[in-house]
């Protein structure tokens, strides 16, 4: 009977049940989709160049479970906060506290694991969709990759089987503590008085204080390992707290006090924002955290990304060296687009120790190369040079390595021209009628350019893959050029890269649910907030404006702390990375853009829930 | 003497578009004479509370015309609607509708700051209301943190702090205890003779009613009669709501 009352009741309150369960889904899924990828120890080792790599994901799970922690506390504070009232209901007509108890106790556990089973797989579809999207987008094909594992799924039902028993638990002691008047008038029961001043004043600059240290280890992080690590996180997040908790309620006051405007509805919304920055500490400090996790994880993914085109570009001025090639392969070579270069030379090799080149081809058609700046080849100047050399001898003091490449793919690996035949093959350049008549096996390679190698990804891959199967003495640095070079790196950085944007991906799908739940949870209070200023006087613009910028300042905070986390956090990738601010402005962009489209969704949502419309006949 | 209120053949209907439409107001008219305070009686669901909602701006009716000061209100826009409120009128309702996150200052001051009121001016008037409606104690604390009567005191002083022309009770004694009520009470009649502030409340208690000086007793969505105080005093007056009160009863 009671739990027949009970379930009538949820049906009566089904959308705050939906927003409460679609979020615990999602931390489910977010969490699943974190251990899976953590606990697939094969992957990380394989595809990473950080050294502890499986230690850095050991204490990111450690950090997640920090959050969907928290998560689940609000989560259940919001469901106590659904069904209290009702129970208290129950109580007066004659159920028993135990009674109730028991059923609370069964719906969160009911709740909670209906939302895990839902959560794991939404998770898995989540990260096999993530994963192969991804490596599509990024032209990966990492090994060891999986969309499940036995571990991680173990972990994730283990993680919230304890924490929703725990809170079961929670619910029903607090229960059973409450009053029973108290439990009916429940409704509000969110919403904290703020404290004395001079409270704020201490935390509020020990706050200040904590967040200066953290960076500054996060910058010496070479020196301090691990420990330092974990020292610049505790400090960081206990920072972002206080500076939530009472630094921004100080600067909210002192602004109160020095403007001490009456104007419009400005301190309606500065008392607004006092209240819900203490009841809204917790969540803006995860959200802080989630926001410099997906900005700072996308901003080294990018950077990755970034610096592979960059690397390849600098080391080879043609995309690619096909040597002789076959029907098929010429078949392929036609079927580039965008060629900006394409030449073949002639060669003859003799008993693979000696290498004959003719002169001629060198002076008539360039072979692309990079213009040295001092010793360094750099991007910029790249360029196929318009003057012809008299001889090869030319080319090679010149553009040592352009034609050293080209030699390298020629011999497999066996010579090289800047030591001047110190090689095991001999190379050596002869004129139009010596070539002719030199005896050995004579072949071609074809040397070209195209404009975007990954508009041609598919053919340059094959290209590559059948000059591997056809010479048995190619080994995967044999074949010259930027597209074998990008392979290599992709090879050597794609999984960082994968990481980066995957990692992104599932922290701005937590933050969006996160935040988006707990604002939204508030729509019930001032709904009747709102309704009596618009008794008092207020029209509904400014009704709007002022419930936009509150929504603004409160997903302000965690952009502005975030970001600044991200900056002084990013050099702790000095050592893997040349530039460690290289993919932070497109990282910034996309960030930016999906969490103003984010809050711009709330606003919406709230709006049409407070209803802030006249109705006019 | 001149109306403040106008109200013509004003219907509200429920669920219009839906195949079970519900008249609730089936073709009202009053007036509301300018310092006059008035009551509306009625049982539960007669409509008091749909005819209070219309009268304030508060809903939209479905037809009729409603005139507050010679304006007929319903063809304002939502800028002047919100601005003609925020002036003219004042609302003290059964929930105390204070705003928990303002302390009991800020509450009391927001309709002058929505006028744009100059600061030392919304002071001295907030200090005023406050010091008539024994609140001066109370300003720096915030809603949580007083009891009903005050809250409901509050509430009062909110409405009436911007010196409207007109103030809407809707059971503004319903949450208050006797002597609270009472006082409450006094207080309205009070501001109603002395500023000669129009009062138009609905109440289904004969004790609150019978400070008014007219009271319209509202059944099934008509006025079905309508009580003049004259010159009666006010205990005489009661006796004469409760003996009405009771002719409807049989
Ligand atoms: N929003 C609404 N939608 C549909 N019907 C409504 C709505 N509001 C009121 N009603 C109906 O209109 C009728 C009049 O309601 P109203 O609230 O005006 O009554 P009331 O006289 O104030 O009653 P009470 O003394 O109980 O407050 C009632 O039958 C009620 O069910
Ligand atoms: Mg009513």
């Amino acid at each position: 009977m009671l739990s027949k009352i009970a379930l009538s009741t949820i049906k009566h309150r089904l959308k705050d049940f939906i927003v409460l369960f679609t979020g615990l889904t999602i931390a489910v899924a977010i969490f699943f989709m974190f251990t899976t990828i953590a606990n697939n120890r094969a992957f990380l080792e394989a595809n990473s160049i950080i050294q502890q790599i499986t230690l850095i994901f050991v204490i990111g799970e450690f950090l997640l479970g920090f959050i969907t922690l928290i998560y689940l506390t609000f989560a259940n504070n919001f469901l106590l906060q659904l069904r209290q009232r009702e129970y208290g209901l129950l109580m007066m007509y004659g159920a028993t506290k135990s009674q109730v108890s028991q059923l609370l106790f069964r719906e969160t556990l009911i709740l909670g694991s209906l939302a895990s089973v839902v959560g794991i797989f939404v998770g898995m579809a989540l990260t096999a969709i993530a994963g192969n999207v991804l490596q599509k987008l990024l032209y990966l094909n990492l090994p060891h990759w999986q969309f499940f594992n036995g571990r991680g799924l173990i972990v994730t039902i283990v993680f919230f089987a304890v924490i929703l028993t725990i809170n079961g638990i929670w619910n029903v002691l607090h229960l059973k503590r409450t009053q029973l008047n108290d439990l009916l008038h429940a409704n509000q029961v969110n919403e904290k008085l703020p404290t004395k001043m001079g409270r704020y004043f201490i935390f509020g600059i020990l706050g200040i204080i904590l967040m200066i240290l953290s960076f500054i280890i996060m910058h010496k992080i070479a020196q301090m390992g691990l420990m330092g690590l974990i020292l610049a996180l505790i400090l960081n997040v206990s920072g972002t707290f206080l500076i939530i908790r009472a630094s921004l309620i100080l600067i909210l006051n002192v602004l109160q006090k020095l403007t001490g405007s009456y104007k419009g509805l400005r301190r309606f919304t500065i008392g607004q924002l006092t209240f819900r920055l203490s009841a809204f500490d917790k969540l803006l400090t995860i959200v802080t955290l989630m926001f410099a996790l997906a900005l700072g994880a996308l901003s080294v993914g990018r950077g990755f990304q970034m610096t592979v085109p960059i690397l390849a570009s600098q080391n080879s001025a043609y995309t690619i060296a096909i040597k002789d090639p076959t029907k098929q392969e010429t078949a392929n070579i036609d079927k580039l687009t965008g060629v900006t270069f394409k030449t073949t030379y002639q060669y003859k090799m003799v008993n693979k120790a000696k290498l004959y080149l003719s002169k001629a081809e060198f002076s008539q058609v360039n072979l692309p190369v990079l213009a040295t700046n001092g010793t360094m080849q750099t991007q910029e100047s790249l360029k196929i040079p318009k003057t012809t050399y008299a001889d090869a001898k030319e080319l090679a003091n010149k553009y040592p390595s352009a034609l050293n490449q080209l030699l390298v793919n020629i011999t497999a690996n066996n010579v090289n021209v800047t030591a001047n035949n110190m090689g095991a093959i001999d190379a050596s350049f002869l004129n139009k009628t010596a070539f002719a008549v030199a005896k050995g096996q004579s072949g071609s390679i074809t040397v070209i350019r195209v404009k975007d190698y990954n508009a041609n990804e598919t053919t340059l891959a094959a290209l590559v893959k059948s000059q591997m199967a056809n010479h048995s003495d190619f080994s995967t640095d044999t074949i010259t050029g930027t597209y074998p070079i990008v392979q290599l790196l992709r090879s050597y950085m794609g999984g960082i890269e994968f990481m980066g944007f995957f990692l992104a991906i599932a922290f701005l799908t937590m933050l969006a649910s996160t935040l988006m739940f707990k604002v939204l949870s508030n729509t019930a209070i001032d709904k009747k907030r709102y309704r009596i200023l618009s008794m008092i006087g207020a029209n509904t613009s400014l009704l709007k404006q002022t419930n936009a910028k509150e929504i603004g300042v409160i997903f302000g905070i965690p952009m502005i702390i975030g970001f600044l986390d991200v900056w002084f956090g990013l050099p702790m990738f000095k050592p893997i990375m040349g530039n460690v601010y290289l993919g932070f402005g497109f990282a910034a962009v996309v960030v930016v853009i999906l969490y103003v489209l984010y809050y711009l969704l709330t606003v919406f949502l709230y709006q049409k829930i407070l209803a802030l419309k006249q109705k006019h006949n | 003497m001149k109306n403040v209120i106008e109200v013509n053949n004003l219907t509200q209907v429920y669920g219009q578009k839906t195949n079970k439409p519900y008249k609730a107001l089936k073709g009202i008219d009053l007036q509301v004479a300018n310092g006059e305070f008035v009551a509306i009686m009625g049982p539960s669901g007669s409509g008091k509370s749909s005819l209070l909602n219309v009268l304030a701006t508060l809903q939209a009716p479905t037809s009729g015309t409603v005139k507050v000061n010679n304006q007929d209100i319903w063809q304002l826009n939502d800028k002047n609607l919100a601005k003609f409120r925020g002036e003219t009128l004042g609302f003290i309702f059964q929930e105390y509708n204070l705003i928990e996150s303002l302390n009991v200052f800020d509450n009391i001051a927001l309709p002058l700051s929505l006028q744009k009121i100059k600061k030392a001016q919304i002071k001295k008037a907030v200090h005023l209301v406050a010091k008539q409606l024994n609140l001066t104690e109370q300003l720096n604390k915030f809603p949580t943190e007083l009891s009903g009567g005050q809250k409901q005191r509050v509430a009062a002083a909110r409405a009436l702090v911007h010196q409207p022309s007109l103030i809407f009770g809707d059971e503004p004694t319903g949450a208050l205890d006797s002597n609270n009520a009472r006082e409450m009470m006094n207080y309205l009649s009070a501001i109603n003779m002395e500023n000669n502030i129009s009062i138009l409340m609905v109440t289904h208690d004969a004790f609150s009613a019978s400070f008014a000086q007219k009271i319209h007793f509202l059944s099934d969505g008509q006025i079905v009669q309508t009580l003049e105080r004259h010159n009666a005093s006010r205990e005489d007056f009661y006796r004469d709501v409760l003996t009405t009160l009771g002719n409807f009863n049989e």
